[in-house]
């Protein structure tokens, strides 16, 4: 450092740690003291912070300012334009309070990003499959919704004022559900929900399902909802996350099927990390623990994909599997004018590719139902058909060896049959209950309770296509 | 040559890349970015700082103090204090993440671009 730059700063000062500097009195070192002594000020964070900050400010001005004079510039205006360059004090001091409180936000909408990314990708990739299919159209099917109360008390209806108070409102779940209740007032006072608060809204007749959902719309809580669960002749009710850390499930998944798809169509990139972005991003991003939360972890092995998560989570990561598996079926079971005739798809348009030339199709007929897609385009003309068992899967999880996407044989399949096949037994089995999904509602198709499983003659209904089986 | 404010998400990306070549001080992390993008992209030191606390609070990056003391300091002296970042595991998780999400984004487009060019073409060869 030349004599100017070392007038400029002073001879090197004592310092400990971050602590505040003292500023010398004169010149630009003065006005560099007195602007970040505004920055400060500004700061309103505890003083530590704000001395390291200052410290860090002060160390950028410090060689910003040497830097333009040896490029010939004048001490004086090296100073001022080494200031302006970090803007102005307020905002700089803004966008440094806004670091200390934002990481979550912002990581949510990284997480957004990444998994609209990699679904992008992904259902880019599937081509025709279920996910870019017409709603409404067979085969089209949404994961399973968040369920606020269990499914054996859910359907029960309530009623009250919207006066009345959660206090009251809790005691009226216990009421119409015949069960004693206890209340976790300490884990929902910390999300808002006070005992007086009034629910706001009337209740006539409506589900505990959804008179729960309203309560939650009430209480903005972020990602933490209310919410009762059944145990034994207990009603518990406390917040989601409470119960998601009782219900942890470990659960194996084959991602063949699926890896295959993105790779025949988009061939590119890893494949699998796309997918577990996509698992990640779109089942409650906040509690992966790659994400910053706190429950939820996937390890891919090989083929195999081990989800450690609520047991929630799991009809989901089903979902987003038979989705893609589905893709698969679509495509590598069509016929011979696939591999005369390359095609991709994304939402409405297809892109058909002969001898290296690409068209965009005129006319698409889809049929999902059906396992047929036709698409025609100038001079270019795709036909494909799928075998139909193909196309249609369910899902078994809970109390099996393995669980997982299953593809639906030819001549259908039977509910003991599945467990069966998925390595579940009949003893000691509780409860199988099959649910499916339609426009965004899941519903439970059949209820079987363990001990009729093994029993002759007992029920044993067939399987519709993207069916889930809970052996609980 | 076109300079240009790239948005918080390119920065972060560009911020944890060049960390994970080295650990780095705010001051010479802008000069290697503005250095290796040919003065393309120029990190306004009002972004770059407050990104960086951010991003050390997320985990990200972790930061140690290091005084800096130069050959004339006086006798008993200390010298000046220089914050170090250095990109955590964390941090390496997550810019891999970033770029693998960067690229599947890339080829969506490419896909676009790729579709749109070569459909001439294969209007050429249907007529």
């Amino acid at each position: 450092m030349n004599a100017r730059l070392r007038r400029m700063w002073g001879a090197e000062r004592k310092a400990v740690g971050p602590k505040r500097p003292e500023h010398g009195p004169v010149g630009p070192c003065h006005e560099t003291g007195a602007w970040l002594d505004v920055v400060c000020k500004l700061l309103r964070l505890p003083r530590e912070e704000t001395e390291g900050i200052r410290t860090e400010l002060e160390e950028h001005l410090r060689e910003r300012v040497r830097d333009l004079m040896v490029e010939g510039e004048p001490e004086e205006a090296a100073t001022r334009r080494a200031i302006s360059e970090l803007g102005d004090a307020a905002a700089l001091a803004d966008r440094f309070r806004r670091a200390e409180h934002t990481p979550r936000r912002r990581m949510l909408m990284n997480i957004a990003m990444l998994g609209m990314a990699a679904g992008v990708a992904v259902a880019g990739a599937v081509g025709l499959n279920k996910l870019s299919g017409p709603p409404g159209a067979s085969g089209v099917a949404s994961p399973p919704q968040v369920r606020f109360a269990s499914a054996d008390v859910g359907e029960k209806t309530i009623t009250l004022a919207a006066d009345a108070t959660l206090d009251r409102f809790v005691q009226e779940l216990g009421r119409v559900t015949g069960k004693g209740t206890h209340v976790y007032w300490d884990s929902l006072q910390d999300l808002g929900f006070d005992k007086d608060m009034q629910i706001g809204v009337p209740m006539a007749g409506v589900t505990i399902e959804t008179a729960l959902m309203l309560v939650n719309e009430r209480v903005k809580s972020g990602d933490q909802k209310i919410a009762c669960r059944v145990t034994g002749d207990l009603l518990e009710i406390s917040t989601l996350h409470h119960f998601d850390k009782r219900a942890m499930t470990l659960v194996a998944y084959d991602m063949e099927a699926a890896l295959s798809t993105i790779t025949a169509e988009n061939g590119k990139g890893d494949v699998s990390e796309q997918l577990t972005q996509l698992i990640k991003g779109v089942i409650d991003p906040e509690q992966w623990k790659d994400n910053g939360g706190e429950l939820a972890e996937l390890y891919r092995v090989g083929p195999k994909l081990f989800v450690k998560a609520p047991a929630r989570f799991q009809p989901t990561v089903q979902w987003i599997l038979a989705q893609l598996g589905s893709g698969k079926a679509a495509s590598a079971a069509a016929g011979e004018p696939v591999e005369k005739t390359s095609f991709t798809a994304s939402g409405d348009r297809v892109t058909m590719a002969r001898a290296g030339k690409q068209v965009i199709a005129d006319a698409i007929e889809l049929d999902p139902a059906k396992g047929r897609i036709e698409a025609t385009g100038k001079g270019v003309e795709v036909r494909a058909t799928a075998d139909p068992s193909r196309l249609f899967t369910y899902s078994i999880t809970g109390q099996v060896e393995h669980p997982g996407v299953y593809c639906m044989p030819r001549e259908g399949m039977s509910l003991r049959r599945a467990i069966v096949a998925g390595g579940g037994k009949f003893e000691g089995v509780k409860e199988v209950v099959v649910t499916k999904t339609e426009n965004g509602l899941v519903s439970v198709t059949h209820r079987v309770k363990g001990e009729e499983l093994g029993l002759a003659g007992a029920k044993d209904p067939m399987l519709a296509d993207g069916e889930v089986i809970e052996v609980k | 040559m076109v300079t240009r404010e790239p948005n918080q998400q390119q920065v972060e990306i560009v911020l944890l890349s060049v960390l994970s070549e080295e650990p780095m001080y705010g001051y010479a992390i802008s000069k290697r970015v503005a250095a290796g993008s040919d003065g393309a992209i120029k990190l306004s030191p009002g972004v770059l700082y407050p990104l960086l606390r951010q991003m050390e609070k997320e985990g990200y990056i972790t930061a140690n103090w290091e005084t800096v003391k130069s050959d004339r300091a006086e006798e008993g002296t200390e010298g000046r204090k220089r914050k170090w970042y250095t990109l955590s595991a964390k941090g390496r998780t997550h810019l891999e993440q970033r770029v693998a999400a960067h690229r599947a984004h890339q080829r969506m487009i490419e896909r676009f671009l790729g579709g749109s060019g070569a459909g001439a073409g294969g209007e050429e060869a249907a007529s």
